[in-house]
């Protein structure tokens, strides 16, 4: 897919930082995402791809060394929404997210494309992703530690079956 | 804004990119298999086509965005002449369609009647006799599309198959060397163009198996 903001009217985030907050965003828990996204106002937003849920194909290595192999498909619902700033700036945000979850992925790609447009950008970091990423982070490391509970230790087994 | 190719990107297609393509296929079907017959896109199809806001219709003509968004694909390699070329990044975001190599047949040619003439036919792939599936669909946007007996534009008289004894169409745009050059196409059958012609919402199909004359 190839969305691009386009002219020279204010600077462009950098594909790294747009990859960060999409990244946050398409983890973010529902509820915190409806939270911030329930108050944005509708009439500057416009479809170009309404939701749709289609597959995608999982692909792994195991140990993340071994050959590529197909896990399986996974649903995804996408969106891409256009927004119209300050200006006239137009700027096109996508959302994909994981499931059938068709506001959720509006949601991401409304986000996104506000977060493209410099006078939202620096707010939406401050006030949205920030502590979105903080509540994944906190998930994951939650995740972590529960797994971590009953995690057994290989080595000592290794001489045993060597011999 | 002005209107600088780059918006294409931010155009919208289909309201529902099933349905509207399904339609259009239908109706593409039904004027295929009637030469020359006009044919009304149905509401289905224009859905999303033709929407309030201005600067979110589609870069091409109505009926000639419905048929590309239609026709086009990843695998289908098209060619977009003259202006409508600004228009590639809009159908690659809709249908993930690539533009046609420099050397490279195209499976459908689209561009407005003025840029029709000798060089672009020529360009055109025929196919072969083995395989006559590759000639090339060519998507012309013309001035006027009529049945009617006044009016702007050269009469064509339609026969073959899928027409009782003859059809008439009107069409504006088109130079009578045009319609010269696919009469002299007829005799090369299963080799060929398929010719979609397409007006505002309408649209009429001449397949390379009609054979085509100047009428008065």
């Amino acid at each position: 897919m190839t969305t691009r903001a386009t002219d020279a009217a204010g600077p462009v985030p950098p594909t790294s930082e747009r990859r960060r907050w999409l990244a946050v965003l398409a983890h973010a828990p529902r509820e915190l995402l409806e939270r911030h996204a329930a108050g944005m106002a509708d009439d500057a937003f416009s479809r170009l791809r309404a939701p749709e849920v289609g597959m995608t194909l999982l692909r792994a290595r195991i140990g993340n060394t071994g050959d590529r192999f197909n896990l399986g498909d996974a649903t995804v619902t996408r969106c891409v929404v256009r927004h119209r700033g300050a200006g006239g700036r137009l700027a096109a945000g996508v959302g994909y997210v994981l499931g059938r979850d068709e506001a959720r992925a509006e949601w991401v790609a409304r986000l996104d494309a506000l977060l493209q447009q410099p006078e939202h950008h620096a707010d939406l970091m401050r006030d949205v992703i920030a502590p979105l990423e903080a509540a994944v982070a906190a998930r994951r490391a939650q995740d972590a530690a529960r797994a971590a509970a009953s995690r057994v230790d290989f080595r000592t087994l290794a001489p045993e079956a060597a011999s | 804004m002005t209107d600088s190719p780059a918006d294409y990107n931010f155009r919208a297609g289909f309201d529902d990119p099933v349905h509207g393509a399904q339609q259009t296929f239908r109706a593409l079907l039904a004027a295929m298999s009637h030469p020359g017959r006009l044919h009304e896109l149905p509401p289905a199809a224009l859905a999303g086509l033709q929407p309030e806001d201005p600067d979110l219709a589609p870069p091409l003509p109505t009926a000639v965005s419905a048929v590309l968004l239609t026709l086009l694909d990843g695998q289908t390699p098209a060619r977009l002449c003259g202006d409508y070329d600004s228009a590639a990044p809009w159908l690659r975001f809709h249908t993930g369609a690539r533009s046609a190599a420099a050397d490279e047949p195209a499976t459908v040619v689209a561009a407005p009647c003025a840029e029709v003439d000798e060089t672009l036919c020529e360009a055109l792939a025929l196919g072969s006799d083995e395989a006559p599936q590759d000639g090339a669909t060519l998507v012309v946007a013309v001035d006027g599309l009529s049945d009617g007996d006044s009016g702007e534009g050269l009469v064509v008289e339609l026969r073959g198959p899928g027409i009782e004894s003859m059809q008439r169409l009107r069409v504006a745009g088109l130079p009578a060397s045009f319609w010269a050059w696919r009469r002299e196409l007829r005799p090369a059958l299963p080799r060929g163009v398929d010719l979609v012609l397409a007006h505002g919402t309408r649209l009429a199909a001449i397949p390379r198996s009609t054979r085509v004359a100047l009428g008065s």
